[in-house]
């Protein structure tokens, strides 16, 4: 048992299929990540450093400044991302998974 | 800069124990006996203690007590995470926050939402295709279980040790509050509330009890919301409009004040929340009650949907106070304007609640407030008690031998134990400031547990040796910090100045877990570690595919 299970180890890490797999979608979810965190630390270093840019009213009869919107829109966003992630993984990366196993398997 | 960041970061950081501005807790008075919250919040207890009884007999292996047998949906389990994550201090803390300083709360609210995405595209699938029932589990997949289980075990304990501590004072402060029971009678309350939960319904039991407290926050927020936007005619420019007028700040509240003047507390501030957030130990078990990393990845996208929509409602309420409750003089002390808030300064959201929707509404809101509270103590006890019995006594005392039934047995008595020293310690930190506990529990998840579970996951060069002297480097790093900053060496040891600068460890003491971990485990070249490295193919299999089918014996 041990042995199969090791043997059945080694040939899905030579899998040129398993290899794609990881390869696609560890850069996806790595994308994602540094967009997420880019994002979300320019918008810090602009509070720290510039905090006049988000002053801005969104027009000339309002109050509200540009940075109410920003911020929506950085839930918003983040959460979009979160559902791309979902999506992509369900439509294209289990389908990618499920050929490994059928692959090695049979 | 940074003592006023220090004295906001607490309530940004969940726990109700200190309130925004006036950090003595003992300060909130006891209200008279509000009878419509009373019997709204005995219609909720009545109706978890009956899930309950419906729990418990459907627990009946350790697979069931720990993770529900995995069988939470992802949309339930997403509303659970939600409902993990919207405590009673997101709530009234972030709307005192906004209402206070306008715009500055906001920016603090992102910084709450951000980690999710990342726990994502990083963690969650990997979690539930590795993890059985702790996220030990996980670490010593391929590591030596005795020393790495320990390690983590130790790493659970004390987060869920500080935590809960921090949030039995924080139900105290609350139901006193706002409910008018005796500061005693409600720690003993939320104590054995919990015991029964957890003892007699498990995760089951527990993820149901968060669920509908999730949904109750959800619905009175919106209605809430719903109320103000009729209250200034459906107009956003409106309701701004009148916070401008009427704040005392005027039109700054509109973009960043100084709050973030410090940018080294806030980078360390955002890294102690995102990657503690991944720490935590009851936020990482939720990731095992699901079937399969299909389900663990649409609990996060819809978690971070509620969350995010919640954090919007709450925005929108602390900006609709402003002109509401702050320009009423029945909410503050004395009748004076601006000076004390009746009841701390925390109440914002409570006093809007009874000025829009009147006694009844301010009862429901007060009952789900502290609901859930519960629900948040609730998932720390299942999450200790998981940790003493699955991993101190079925695995490192009994070596994995243990029954079925006595691990059972264990889990159960462990959860009483832990619920009678959280009444026992929820007394004796009555009127303590204790917003050291919340740095020190987000610090150690972030530089000890998450660190150490991260690259069990992610780097193959990883062994026990590295693992354990980095996690433990990032455990004591973060004690050490925390005991040396302003939150406890000035204001709790009565020093006149700190020696460490800043309340939040993370920004340090996490890379340098790191850094240790990635030097040692470099530098051990002892067969075990080799053998260690050897492993990580089979875990990254494991972990891209779910292999479980393939491999019955998966560990």
């Amino acid at each position: 048992m041990e042995k199969n299970r090791s043997d059945l180890i080694t040939s899905i890490i030579r899998s040129e299929k398993y290899q794609l797999l990881v390869k696609t979608r560890s850069r996806f979810a790595l994308k994602l990540s540094v967009l997420v965190l880019v994002i979300y630390y320019a918008f810090m270093m602009v509070v720290a450093f510039k905090p006049a840019l988000l002053k801005t009213p969104i027009n000339d009869a309002s109050v509200i400044s540009i940075g109410f919107p920003i911020a929506t829109l950085m839930f918003v966003l983040f959460w979009l991302l979160t559902g791309w992630y979902v999506h992509r993984s369900n439509t294209q990366y289990d389908q990618m998974g499920r050929d490994v196993i059928q692959e090695v398997l049979k | 800069m940074s003592a006023l960041i220090s004295r906001l970061i607490p309530l940004a950081v969940l726990p109700m124990a200190s309130s925004t501005f006036a950090a003595d807790i003992g300060a909130t008075t006891r209200q008279p006996l509000n009878m419509e919250a009373i019997g709204m919040f005995c219609v909720f207890v009545l109706v978890t203690l009956g899930i309950t009884y419906w729990a418990s007999r459907k627990t009946h292996t350790t697979s069931d007590f720990y993770t529900a047998g995995g069988g939470i949906t992802g949309f339930q389990n997403g509303l659970a995470i939600a409902g993990d994550y919207m405590s009673a201090a997101t709530l009234l803390g972030l709307s005192s926050l906004i209402f206070a300083r306008g715009f500055d709360g906001i920016i603090y609210s992102i910084g709450f939402f951000v980690g999710w995405p990342l726990i994502l595209f990083l963690m969650a699938e990997r979690l539930r295709n590795l993890g059985r029932y702790t996220f030990a589990d996980i670490v010593t997949y391929r590591l030596d279980e005795m020393r790495t289980r320990s390690l983590s075990a130790f790493g659970s304990l004390s987060v869920v040790c500080f935590y809960l501590i921090v949030q039995m004072v924080g139900a105290g402060q609350l139901i006193k509050l706002l409910f008018g029971l005796d500061y005693k009678v409600a720690v003993v309350m939320v104590g054995v509330l919990m015991m029964l939960y957890v003892t007699f319904g498990g995760m089951l039991a527990t993820t149901w009890v968060q669920i509908i407290k999730a949904v109750l926050l959800l619905l009175a927020g919106t209605f809430l919301t719903v109320l103000v936007f009729a209250h200034f005619g459906y107009s956003l420019d409106l309701l701004m409009n009148k916070a401008v007028e009427t704040h005392k700040s005027g039109i700054n509240i509109m973009s960043p004040g100084n709050l973030l003047s410090d940018p080294v507390s806030a980078v360390s501030l955002s890294l102690g929340l995102m990657f503690g957030t991944a720490g935590l130990p009851h936020i990482l078990m939720r990731f095992f009650t699901v079937s399969n990393a299909v389900e663990a990845r649409k609990s996060v996208f819809y978690a971070t949907g509620f969350i995010g929509y919640f954090f919007v409602l709450v925005a929108i309420l602390g900006m609709a106070a402003i002109s509401i409750v702050g320009t009423d003089a029945q909410y503050y002390e004395g009748g004076i304007l601006g000076g004390k808030m009746l009841g701390g300064n925390n109440m914002v959201a409570m006093h809007l609640s009874q000025a829009l929707g009147g006694s009844l509404f301010l009862g429901f809101f007060s009952a789900v407030a502290f609901s859930t509270i519960l629900a948040v103590v609730s998932g720390l006890a299942l999450a200790g008690a998981s940790s003493i019995s699955h991993d101190l006594y079925a695995t490192l005392f009994r070596k994995g031998k243990a029954s079925e039934h006595s691990e059972l047995r264990v889990t159960k008595i462990s959860t009483v134990c832990i619920g009678i020293v959280a009444i026992f310690l929820g007394v004796a930190f009555e009127n303590q400031n204790l917003t050291f506990l919340t740095g020190l529990a987000f610090g150690i998840a972030a530089s000890s547990n998450f660190p150490v579970l991260f690259l069990s996951m992610y780097w193959k060069g990883l062994t026990s040796l590295g693992a354990v002297v980095g996690g433990l480097a990032g455990l004591v790093s973060a004690l050490v910090l925390v005991l040396l900053s302003p939150s406890v060496w000035v204001q709790v040891l009565g020093n006149a100045h700190a020696i460490f600068p800043y309340d939040q460890p993370a920004l340090f003491s996490m890379p340098l877990a790191f850094v240790v971990i990635y030097a040692v485990s470099k530098l051990d070249r002892s067969a075990k570690g080799r053998a260690e490295q050897a492993a990580f193919d089979d875990l990254s299999v494991h972990a891209e595919l779910g292999l479980n089918v393939a491999s019955p014996s998966a560990h």
